[in-house]
């Protein structure tokens, strides 16, 4: 387990660096990002002045280095716009992030696993049907839309629910609906497919036959089930942090997403920089707890990568 | 155990061919209406799309008392939501086609060659798909946008960059089994040379997988759009997408409902549609998903 646990940390750590230099070089492709720190309408000798003291006018191999070297510092530069550290503007915009994802995605894996095992216990039943239409929907309607209705009906007509902003415990409830709509869908499909596959095989057959208590045999296809749709929350919980950038930005969540956003409309280079590499940095790390769990769940995961080496 | 298997298979399957059977023609209906109204749109719209009335402003469609000049209403400067909406189209299918197209053939092609001749050229192509597979989209589209700034070819790019790694890693098993057939190896033997086999052999045989996955990544290539263009570093104003007319829409909501709705449902309904279409087509054209899933 320790073995497996150190590669899979080495391998994010690894897609960790490729993603950060991505996004180091992506900058530096047409020219120095001099142009893009500097306050609008700077003078040229201003502008000068800047890239010196930012070093730009360095080989791009030392500013590399330079770069990684202040990022292990946790140094992000400073933001224009808001005239202070990056750091200091994106790690509690991150927190307001990660309450709303994780709020979402709690709910998603909740709804996800109960509607999936309702409609893959009773196949071709009313039920089931129901659950795959309202998946296939909830798989394509954008977050963004479904927020809007979310706010017509809650906030607009019935004024039940606030709409904008992060006060109180209630602000979370319609952002976090509307973030949670996507995955909940393919959570519930895959946990349908999967509690299918299982109700098929022989030792639930033979349960069945047996007469083996309906709450046992869920249990039986239930730890069964737990290996793909963890695989598949796993990559969900990533991708919702992504997707909270437009959620956020309708119900006005002071998250990472609207400060990517302002940092775009004010053309504050560094926040920009700042807010995708903290958000890359931790879509790794949730990436190697999911791996870990799933080698926790299932012993033949880290067992067979010991013995082929892989 | 020959029972067994009976007693356990046999409804599903039965039932899982029926719904294959029956084509999926809500998708292929709606998924009609939106080719059509992205191809013939500018002939179709009433108005020129981008025309401003400041005299007509806000008015609602006919079903909810509005008149029949503007049957779906007007927006706030006066502009025809229908004739917008037709406009919309044009830039989501735009996107669509050329996204879905551009992410193919790049996917297709390190498929191809990562699958076909395997060796190292395969580890590190291999490496840098799971690379990129792992960079979220947005994200992506943030960084691009504040360099180069907004376009209908930067969200192209944008999309292009999330979808291709898909296309690649599907692929790329379906090349290394295909290559693994007794034709493959014949046509070797008889002095065939890769590229050869590799076009006259593999592709075709994973044309299959591919319709499926370029249906699939339709639906995934129009909300990213729309995502973009409601973030506002999609299509700029004052061209309309759906995505950008929802967020002129947000702030209307409590006056004018429709400027929040009726692009959303265009959205939706055309994004539902591909999703139905591209999944009739994997269980149809994929035997080993018709029992059960």
């Amino acid at each position: 387990m320790l073995h497996f646990a150190l590669r899979r940390l080495l391998q994010g750590v690894i897609a960790a660096i490729v993603l950060v230099s991505v996004v180091f070089f992506l900058a530096r492709l047409n020219g120095d990002p001099t142009a893009l720190l500097a306050p609008p309408n700077a003078a040229p000798a201003e502008i000068d002045r800047l890239r010196a003291n930012l070093g730009y006018d360095r080989p791009i191999p030392v500013q590399y280095i330079a770069f990684l070297g202040d990022l292990v510092r946790g140094d992000l530069g400073s933001s224009t716009s808001f005239k202070t550290s990056v750091i200091d503007l994106v790690l509690p915009a991150m927190a307001q992030t990660a309450r709303l994802a994780l709020i979402a995605f709690l709910l998603a894996l909740v709804a996800g696993v109960v509607l999936g095992t309702l409609a893959g216990m009773r196949a071709q039943s009313r039920t089931d049907t129901t659950v795959r239409v309202a998946a296939v929907v909830g798989q394509s309607i954008p977050s963004f839309w479904l927020g809007m209705l979310l706010i017509l009906l809650f906030s607009v007509t019935l004024g039940w629910l606030p709409a904008f902003g992060a006060i109180g415990a209630a602000s979370v409830i319609l952002p976090a609906i509307a973030l949670a709509a996507l995955p909940t869908a393919a959570i519930a499909r895959m946990t349908r497919s999967t509690v299918i596959e299982i109700y098929g095989k022989d030792f639930t057959l033979f349960e069945r036959s047996k007469g083996v208590a309906p709450s046992v045999l869920l249990t039986h296809i239930m730890r069964n089930a737990s290996l793909p749709v963890v695989t598949l929350a796993g990559i969900q919980l990533g991708a919702m942090f992504s997707q909270t950038i437009v959620v956020e930005s309708l119900f006005a969540w002071p998250g990472v997403g609207q400060l990517a956003i302002s940092a775009i409309n004010t053309k504050d280079f560094a926040l920009v920089q700042g807010v995708v590499i903290v958000n890359t940095l931790v879509f790794v790390g949730l990436l190697f707890v999911v791996d870990m769990l799933y080698g926790v769940l299932d012993p033949r995961v880290r067992d067979h990568e010991a013995k082929v080496g892989a | 155990m020959a029972l067994v298997d009976l007693v356990s298979l046999r409804r599903p399957r039965a039932r899982a061919r029926r719904s294959v059977d029956r084509l999926p023609w809500f998708g292929i209906v709606v998924l009609s209406t939106f080719v059509l109204a992205g191809v013939f749109g500018p002939w179709m719209a009433p108005y020129p799309p981008n025309k401003i009335n400041l005299g007509q402003s806000l008015l609602p469609p006919f079903f909810a008392g509005g008149n029949a000049e503007h049957l779906l209403g007007t927006d706030q400067l006066g502009r025809d939501v229908l004739s917008r909406l037709l406009s919309g189209a044009q830039v989501s299918l735009l996107v669509a086609v050329g996204a879905v197209m551009l992410a193919g053939v790049l996917g297709t092609s390190v498929a191809l060659v990562a699958g076909y001749l395997g060796g190292r050229l395969d580890t590190i192509l291999t490496r840098i798909t799971d690379a990129s597979m792992a960079f979220p989209v947005l994200l992506l589209g943030i960084v691009i946008v504040a360099l180069y700034g907004t376009g209908i070819s930067v969200v192209i790019l944008v999309i292009v960059l999330g979808a291709w790694p898909q296309y690649a890693r599907v692929l790329r098993s379906e090349v290394i089994r295909v290559r693994g057939q007794a034709y493959v190896t014949m046509a070797t033997v008889l002095g065939g040379g890769a590229r050869w086999s590799m076009l006259r052999h593999v592709l075709p045989n994973i044309v299959p997988t591919f319709l499926v996955l370029a249906t699939l990544q339709v639906g995934l290539s129009i909300v990213a759009e729309g995502s973009m263009s409601f973030l506002g570093i999609g299509v700029p104003l004052p061209d309309a997408s759906w995505g950008n007319m929802l967020a002129d829409g947000r702030a209307f909501m409590r006056t004018a409902w429709w400027l929040a709705v009726l692009p959303g449902v265009a959205l939706s309904l055309t994004v539902v549609a591909a999703n139905v279409v591209g999944d009739w087509l994997r269980h149809f054209l994929d035997p080993s998903t018709r029992t059960g899933r």
